[in-house]
Parts: structure tokens; sequence; C-alpha cells
């Protein structure tokens, strides 16, 4: 096996320490819960320390004039009410909230946010779909480069799922997906090294072979081509 | 005035942010060993961690629901260990934090990588470059393609590309070197 290679054996470690998951969480709730208090005191206090009017309030002590500033503030709030109230006759109105109403599926629009599908929930239903982007493309504007990026990157994450859970069949019907989807994708060369090792692991080694091929010829200074190199080496 | 409202169409759509606690639970263990493995020591990874969770929990309400969640978390986690490595008093541990990688090695597998090669590997990975380790990590280790990897750590594709080619020189160096240490061929 190639040193490289070893890295890939590595993964992303085990379970941290449960000690220490519980000790951050708390931290980390306290830390949450004392910024959400000092917002609201800072609140409260701007409040409660607006300056009473001088002249008025002259000569009591502070907390006097608040108090009565407090009081003339209210007595002139339900004044002000009470006049407005038996001027205006009261109404009722109507009002249609028409909100619009999203699938369940996999497309949600790209500024909205959300898990990132993972191998359990998504399914090989394609990603270009429904909703936002429908509309989009019956107007004729064409997806933007990044949404295009996006939804090819969902794609392959799916089949890196299923290579990750060792599912070489479900990853090559993945990356032919992504083919269909995308001929001329930005991510094609890594949907073609992630077929190609589908392929050697169901012992193709005729398609190994051609697709390696094709690959070196499409991709001759490609950073994947020693994963194509091993695929091919391997017995 | 009296106000009547009238909701013509139901349920609400939900907003589709994720829920924080689930993030927590679910990617706390993948953000300790990114800090590990991004020259965290060991004494400093629960502060590191916080620090990280705490960006996550501002920054939630912006995550786009088509990226995916662990390159968006190892920026964050990135960005902690630089500013950790950047302080002097951290530069000189890295052999500490090497010698401290012993729990995050996996079970040798079925492919014969002995424990002996991945705690070599891991020493190895130390010694690379953290913002070319970064780069390592990602597309090595986890698997992410270098586009994405470029857009989660926000830097030109040409960069990202390049950053794995040197890294990937400095990784077989490395490996070289402990080899030799150790009288391997």
């Amino acid at each position: 096996m190639k040193r490289i290679e070893t890295l890939r054996a590595l993964g992303t470690g085990g379970e941290a320490p449960a000690s220490a998951k519980q000790r951050v969480y708390g931290a980390l709730m306290a830390s949450l819960g004392t910024a959400a208090a000092v917002t609201a005191a800072a609140g409260i206090a701007k409040t409660s320390l607006a300056p009473a009017p001088a002249p008025l309030l002259a000569g009591l002590s502070s907390a006097k004039a608040l108090a009565v500033a407090a009081g003339i503030w209210l007595i002139g709030g339900a004044t002000g009410a009470a006049l407005y109230g038996a001027l205006h006759p009261q109404e009722v109105r109507v009002v249609y909230v028409d909100r619009p109403v999203f699938s369940n599926s996999v497309a949600a629009p790209v500024t909205s946010a959300g898990p990132a599908p993972t191998a359990s929930t998504a399914t090989l239903e394609p990603v270009v779909d429904s909703g936002p982007k429908r509309v989009a493309s019956a107007s004729g504007a064409p997806a933007s480069p990044a949404s295009l990026l996006s939804r090819e990157r969902a794609l392959l994450d799916l089949a890196r799922q299923s290579a990750a859970h060792g599912e070489p069949a479900l990853v090559l019907a993945q990356t032919e997906q992504h083919r269909a989807q995308f001929p001329r994708g930005k991510l094609s060369e890594e949907r073609e090294a992630l077929a190609i090792r589908a392929l050697h692991s169901l012992g193709r080694a005729d398609e190994v072979r051609s697709r390696a091929q094709a690959f070196r010829l499409a991709y001759p200074h490609s950073l994947l081509m020693p994963v194509i190199d091993s695929a091919l080496s391997a017995p | 005035m009296g106000l009547r409202i009238s909701l013509k169409r139901e349920p609400a759509p939900t907003t589709g942010v994720p829920d924080f606690r689930e993030i927590f639970e679910t990617q706390f263990s993948y953000v300790w060993h990114v800090l590990k493995r991004l020259g965290v020591a060991e004494r400093d990874l629960e502060d590191l961690a916080q620090q990280v969770f705490l960006q996550v929990h501002g920054q939630l309400p912006k995550f786009v629901a088509t990226r995916p969640l662990r390159p968006w978390l190892f920026s964050f986690a990135y960005n902690a260990a630089s500013n950790y490595r950047a302080l002097a008093r951290h530069r000189v541990e890295l052999s500490i934090v090497a010698a401290e990688t012993e729990d995050t090695l996996p079970a040798a597998d079925e492919q014969l990588i002995t424990r002996q090669e991945l705690k070599l590997a891991e020493l190895a990975l130390a010694r690379v470059a953290l913002e070319r380790r970064a780069v390592l990590l990602l597309h090595e280790v986890e698997g992410h393609s270098v586009p994405e990897i470029a857009e989660s750590l926000s830097i030109p594709l040409n960069t990202a590309y390049s950053r794995l080619r040197l890294a990937r020189q400095e990784y077989e160096q490395a490996v070289r070197r402990l080899r030799a240490q150790r009288g391997e061929s």
C-alpha cells in the first residue's frame, strides 16, 4: 500500500471523551446564556436610565425622579389611548397571508439552510427539481454556476458516502446519474475517479482499464492519477 | 382596532436551519479530532472546541443547506487552530501533540495496515505545515473534492491544488524521515 493511502485509513477519529463533551457543552450554554443575559440587561439599563426632564424634577432624589417620570409617561399614554378609541370607531380587517408551501423533497432553494443529505435519507431522486428552481428554468433564466456546483456536489457527496459505506454498486449508479445530469460538470474528474474505484471494487477489470485510459487522456495532469494507478495495479 | 387573521395555507414552511444541539451532539468528536490533528495540545482542546462551537452557533443562520456540514465545521476549527498556533508559546509543542495522537487511531483494518503504520501516518501528518495539512486532511482523510475544500477554506482553487500537491510531498518526506529514524527502509 502506498504511503498516501495510509492517510485514508486514519478516518476522522473515534469518540471524544464524554466528560470533555459534557464540560464543553456546559461552558457553551453558560457563555450563550451570559451573552443573552448581558444583552437583556443592557436593554433594561437603557430604558430605565432615560433622563427625566431636569427643571420639573429638580430637587428630587433619583429614585423619586424616576417614579414621577414613569407616572407621567403612563398617564399620558393612557389618556392618548382613550382619546384615540373614542374618536375612531373599531373596524374589522381580514388579512390573508399566503404562505408558500415547500415540498419535503431534496429541492430546497440554494440559499436556505438545512442539514447536508445523509446516506440514510438521500435517494437517487434527481437533485434538479421542483419549486423555485423549476420556475427559474421555465422562465429561461440559467441556473447560476454556484447552484450548479452545489447540485453537482450534493450528488457526488451521496456517491462518496456510499463508497464509505462499502456500496460500490450504488456509487456507480450515483456517478452515472451525475454523468447524465452534468456531462461536462466541474466535478467530472472527481466523478470519474469515484466510478473507477467503484468498478474496481466490483471486480469489473475491463471497464476499469478502459475508463482509466479515458481518464488519463482527459486529465493527464490530474492529482487523482495515483488513485487510478492504485486501482489498476491492485490485484 | 380589531384584527382577524385568516391563513389560507398551513403549515408554515420550516426554516431548515440545522439544530445547534444536534450539530454539537453529532459533530463534537469530529471537531475534537480535527483540532487535535491541527496541532492543538490535549490540555487546550476543550477551550478551542468551545470557541469553535460558539462561532458555529453565531454563524448557523448563514449556513447554506446544500453545503456539506463537515468542511464548514472544519473551517471554524482551522481558523481557531491557526490563531492558537500563532501564539509563540504553542509553536514548540509539535512533538508533544503528535505523541498524544494515539487514541485517534482506528483499529487496523482488513487492508492489513498495521497500527504502527497508522501511528507513523499521524506523526508524519503533524509535520506538514498547518495550511497544507488542512487541505491534506480534507482531501485524503475525509475524501472531499478540491473545489469543495477551496470553497470551505475560502481560498482560490489553484491555491488549494497547489497546497495539496505540496502537502503530499511534505507528508511523503516526513514518512521517509521517520522511517529512516527507525532504521526502516
